[in-house]
């Protein structure tokens, strides 16, 4: 439970991360009024009736009547040549305060006109969004669309002179949104990639500790065997020291074999998982080992259906987890007992292991919630993570099949397809 | 003090027949050679309520399949002939230890012992739990 908490606090401060919009603009214009103009809509824009959004900034737009722009405080960059705007381009990248967009005027004076300076500027920051504005139709939009490529066709937008306030205000609160959005999305999504990583690790790690605990059980038989034997041997004759040694060495083989499966679960090598051919009764097998102790324990007993070769191309380690974790959900829903029927089946491309349990199985209700992150019927037994993380394992890993149903009669039927052959 | 007596009756109980071999291999070596082993706590427990023997130290595993060790304890303690038979609770290394210790001694366990221990461990734990003083013994 403590690491599932750790979880849920890195979760917590990692969506914390409170996102900064960015609201500044540049405006390239080589005439001096014009740029004038740019200042007075945009950072004074009192003459222009607020936008309503939606209700509910509408609402509190009419609470602050007297500042309409107090949602978008834009900060302007004002420059009058093509050079000057590469320039504060650099200069605000060097300082990690890019800008979000920029109003840019065509015709520019000498040298580079508009477009020309947007296609530069956004080589050096593709992010950055140009409203292109011009007084004349000397260029098409079809022909500027051909000159900036068919990938920036997002990024860039035009206006004509005169351009009327809303028009600049409006074009602005556009473009400002849509860098801000896009932005906070993609660090999100970066959140959430790091966020499922954890998740995947630290269920990796909770089936070890569930492992483990079988684990440690089983060497303190074994210690005590070894220690018992070793003890009783140096107080005895030759054949009993004969004897003892035989037990030992039993023992310690016992041990080692315990040893290398649970390194191997604990310790998958390197985070690629890579894939090899194998024989998925051997390793339906070897998790049959490790949870050995858990499942006598509780006196559950395995009732195995061979009807096919077993071939699979997989990452051994994932599925030993796969296997363990549906395993152990199987023993939770049987506490005072029962069995476990596993069967391997054909089906083409792909080879079929099926679990079934005999337990109560999954209500209705929850059915439909099993493979959700945190979503738990065990109350505090469960970390909620087991099933979704057998299913990233088999669906994204290994381009197989999770499925998962109550049996017509009584308890659950986990389905696990698990590709043949590599899958490109 | 209680008189050491060597001839008293011992159960032993663990389902790995391994460790049960070394158990009560240790308990001749102690000289005590009046133990009946058992596999299961359901055995034991049968012959505990059937018997009319006296019993005069019960050794048990904690984690066995069906019946576990507290099971055995509670059963014990629920007989009014054997509550006061001396019981010692047998477990292994592990992260819940601290809280079935906790249920064990609710129950009255007379000791707990944690595997693997080795033979002076072992004999200090019976003879302390019968009261038996290991100086007089030597001395006889």
């Amino acid at each position: 439970m403590s690491a599932l908490r750790q979880l849920q606090k890195n979760y917590e401060q990692t969506l914390d991360t409170s996102f900064q919009w960015n609201y500044r603009i540049l405006v390239v214009e080589d005439q001096k009024e014009v740029a004038q103009s740019y200042t007075d809509i945009l950072e004074h824009s009192a003459k222009v009736i607020p936008l309503q959004r939606s209700s509910r900034s509408a609402r509190i737009e009419s609470v602050n009547q007297d500042s309409p722009e107090k949602h978008f405080p834009f900060e302007l960059t004002i420059v009058h040549s093509a050079a000057e705007a590469l320039d504060a381009m650099k200069a605000a990248k060097a300082k990690k305060q890019s800008f979000a967009m920029g109003f840019i005027d065509v015709l520019l004076g000498d040298g580079m006109d508009g477009i020309e300076l947007l296609k530069e500027m956004q080589k050096m920051d593709e992010d950055f969004y140009g409203v292109l504005v011009t007084a004349y139709h000397d260029r098409d939009v079809d022909s500027i669309h051909r000159f900036l490529g068919e990938d920036k066709v997002d990024q860039w937008d035009y206006l004509n002179k005169p351009f009327t306030n809303g028009e600049i205000l409006q074009k602005a609160r556009n473009y400002i949104s849509l860098w801000n959005l896009q932005k906070e999305s993609k660090i999100r999504e970066k959140e959430m990639q790091e966020l499922r990583n954890q998740v995947f690790q630290s269920e990796r790690f909770s089936t070890v500790a569930a492992v483990a605990r079988g684990v440690s059980h089983e060497f303190g038989n074994i210690l005590l065997q070894i220690m018992g034997k070793a003890e009783l041997g140096q107080m005895g004759d030759e054949a009993k020291k004969t004897h003892s040694l035989e037990k030992i060495l039993e023992a310690s083989i016992r041990a080692n074999e315990i040893l290398d499966r649970f390194n191997h679960l604990a310790n998958p090598g390197n985070t690629e998982f890579p894939k090899e051919s194998h024989n998925i009764h051997n390793i339906v097998s070897s998790a049959l080992d490790l949870m050995e102790h858990q499942l006598k324990t509780q006196g559950i007993k395995i009732c195995k259906i061979k009807s096919d070769n077993g071939k699979v191309f997989v990452n051994e380690t994932s599925i030993m987890q796969v296997l363990t974790n549906v395993f152990i959900n199987a023993s939770h829903a049987m506490p005072g007992g029962g069995q476990i029927d596993l069967g391997v089946y054909d089906q083409g491309d792909f080879c079929v292991l099926k679990v079934r349990d005999y337990g109560t199985g999954i209500a209705d209700k929850d059915l439909e919630h099993v493979f959700d992150a945190f979503y738990t019927t065990k109350g505090k037994k469960g970390t909620g993570l087991g099933l979704s993380i057998c299913r990233e394992i088999v669906e994204i890993e290994h381009s197989g099949h999770f499925k998962l149903y109550n049996h017509e009669v009584k308890g659950l039927v986990i389905e696990i397809q698990l590709p043949r052959k590599e899958v490109a | 003090m209680a008189q050491t007596d060597l001839n008293i009756q011992i159960l032993v109980v663990d389902d790995d027949k391994q460790v049960l071999e070394v158990i009560v291999e240790y308990l001749e070596y102690f000289g005590l050679c009046n133990v009946k082993s058992f596999s299961s706590a359901q055995q034991a427990l049968t012959y505990i309520q059937d018997t009319r023997n006296v019993i005069d130290l019960v050794f048990s595993d904690w984690e066995m399949k069906h019946l576990s060790g507290l099971d055995l304890l509670k059963a014990v303690r629920g007989n009014p002939h054997r509550k006061e038979t001396p019981f010692i609770m047998v477990t292994s290394q592990g992260s819940m230890e601290r809280i079935k210790i906790t249920r064990a001694v609710k129950s009255k366990v007379d000791a707990y012992i944690i595997k693997p221990f080795r033979a002076e461990t072992l004999k200090n734990k019976i003879w302390d739990v019968l009261e038996w003083n290991q100086e007089d013994e030597q001395a006889s």
